[in-house]
């Protein structure tokens, strides 16, 4: 048997591993996005409200349980994507922690997250996820309550797989997740609005017109008894004003992932790559020596126009031209390229310690001027 | 992207909580290097990890006002990032293999780095994960027992204890696997458990 690898060799090789820069850009600017996200503020707890809170609690559980839909005020309703929409309770606060072709994920900090997935040609992941409590569909409506006590799970249509510390629980349509009284009437009105509504892609002012016939935007079968199986079957009705008016348009989503319309994929034989993942490719194919290939992948992911990845593969290719490739004047054009195009970008820097660098292998070193 | 000196992360943190937004974002991303290497050690590769770093910088943007300098910003951040991964593996107890590729996604390396930092992802994965994560805090990161003991949320002599029983765990790992394991990315093998 040969000797295995050495334990110190591999830790020192593990402490010297430099995270690539590109990746620190891209992440931290969608924390910032992330962190901004849109959320209705919190309400302050008065001390004189909190005297009679008893009182207006137990009023309003009758109230709430008598007519639900009419005592909960109306939630924000925030598209995420193409194929997700959430609403929102008053005091609610989220952060959209990923947002791509495969999967939607959304952290509930406070309040009641109500949450739809709208079926598409390709499986989607839609979790909510709030006070180590993780709840996962692949198409349906449910809710995702924290509280000071933790989180609660409500499912209005199709079935949810709800993951604790205490193991993974299939919640149903109509039940609640744990047990108890607090999950009867949690989000039934944001459920109707999502339920009302159709896709977030048809509700995008560009959106194209699509076969009215597609069930997208189904009809809201679990929102009450008067929902019938015509209805279902049924072109999609127009959103109620209220809720269209409520629908915030800039939703906050992850702009490395090229989600492709729903009509397309459904008609198109493949669905594009996200340039996410055509940047990994890239870095795997200049990693294993093939530089004409991944120069190749780069300037197709710089050519899309993509303002988080495509100068980070313009970047890249100025390194391949440069190192792999041996030539400083297709490096010198692509970095006055990349100048023109992302002034202010946080690798310009680089860009111009590459670009000097191109400048001295022409002999032309004089050239290279510090930056403004 | 080298590492930044913790006296250049602290003047940083001092600009970011007086409102400069250039150093906030200046100080993120130097905490996003030492944050994404700590949860690719930890939970491996996939979506789940993904995740979890996203979570922690976020948290890392929301908390930074009321970071109060008792530790270093390096070290509150490998705080913070401990407890979204641990929250993140009790969602999801999968620790995905994957081959070479997930090192050169993530780090500045070539093919053959790429191949020994996988060996040392999987051979960590083999491992329980308080052990895991008392090696990567000291042995990676060379963070004190006493440091290691506060991000771990135990005693230093408990931190320092795991991380010798992982130690003398991955020799025994590596050395049982030999060569195979440069090229064989394999599941993990469960590790027998040492008494503490």
């Amino acid at each position: 048997m040969s000797a295995g690898p050495d334990l110190d060799h591999l830790l020192a090789r593990a402490r010297q591993a430099e995270v690539r820069p590109e990746l620190a850009v891209a992440a931290v600017a969608a924390a910032a996005r992330a962190a901004h996200a849109p959320a209705v503020a919190h309400r302050p707890w008065w001390p004189g409200i909190a005297a009679g809170a008893g009182l207006a609690l137990a009023l309003a559980a009758v109230v709430l349980l008598a007519w639900p839909r009419r005592a909960a005020p109306p939630a924000a309703v925030v598209a995420i994507g193409d194929r997700v929409a959430i609403a929102v309770s008053p005091g609610g606060r989220y952060a959209v922690a990923a947002a791509d072709d495969e999967r939607t994920v959304v952290v509930v900090e406070r309040g009641a997250v109500t949450a739809r997935l709208w079926p598409g040609a390709r499986p989607h992941r839609l979790a909510l996820r709030g006070a180590d409590v993780e709840a996962t569909a692949t198409g349906t409506v449910f809710t995702v309550a924290v509280d000071d006590r933790g989180a609660t799970v409500r499912v209005h249509e199709g079935t949810v797989q709800v993951i604790a510390a205490d193991g993974a629980h299939a919640v149903a349509a109509g039940a609640w997740w744990p047990d108890g009284p607090g999950g009867r009437a949690l989000g039934a009105v944001a459920a109707t609005q999502l339920l009302a509504l159709p896709a977030p892609r048809a509700l995008a002012p560009d959106a194209t017109a699509r076969d009215s016939t597609t069930p997208i935007a189904r009809a809201p079968d679990a929102a009450g008894p008067e929902a019938t199986a015509s209805d279902a079957a049924a072109p999609s009705p127009p959103p109620p004003p209220a809720a269209d008016a409520a629908v915030a348009a800039a939703a906050p989503r992850d702009p490395a992932a090229v989600t492709p319309p729903i009509d397309a994929a459904a008609d198109a034989p493949t669905a594009p790559v996200p340039l996410v993942e055509r940047w990994r490719r890239a870095r795997l194919l200049r990693a294993q020596g093939h530089a004409d290939a991944a120069l190749s992948a780069c300037l197709d992911i710089a050519a899309a126009g993509d303002p988080t990845w495509s100068p980070i593969a313009l970047v890249e290719a100025i390194r391949i031209e440069l190192d792999a490739r041996a030539a400083p004047e297709a490096a010198l054009a692509r970095a006055d390229q990349m100048l023109a195009r992302w002034p202010a970008h946080a690798l310009i820097a680089d860009t111009r310690a590459l670009r000097c660098r191109a400048l001295r292998q022409l002999g032309r070193g004089a050239e290279c001027a510090p930056p403004p | 992207m080298a590492p930044v000196p913790t006296e250049q992360l602290a003047a940083l943190a001092r600009r970011a909580q007086a409102g400069d937004a250039a150093a906030t974002t200046e100080l993120l991303r130097a905490l996003y290097v030492v944050v994404r290497k700590q949860i690719h050690f930890i939970l491996g590769a996939g979506p789940a990890v993904d995740d979890a770093v996203q979570e922690t910088m976020i948290a890392l943007h929301r908390a930074l006002p009321g970071f109060r300098g008792d530790a270093s910003p390096r070290t509150w951040a490998i705080t913070i990032a401990m407890r979204t991964a641990r929250r993140q593996r009790r969602r999801d107890a999968r620790h995905p293999g994957g081959g070479e590729d997930v090192e050169v996604a993530v780090f500045d390396v070539d093919q053959a780095g790429a191949a020994e930092l996988a060996v040392m992802r999987r051979a960590l994965a083999a491992l329980d994960p308080k052990k895991r994560e008392a090696f990567v805090l000291m042995g990676i990161f060379e963070l004190t027992a006493a440091e290691a003991g506060r991000a771990l949320g135990t005693f230093a002599n408990t931190a320092a204890s795991r991380f010798r029983h992982a130690r003398a765990e991955l020799e025994a790992y590596l050395a049982r696997r030999g060569d195979e394991s440069l090229t064989t990315p394999a599941a993990p093998t469960p590790l027998t458990e040492v008494d503490q």
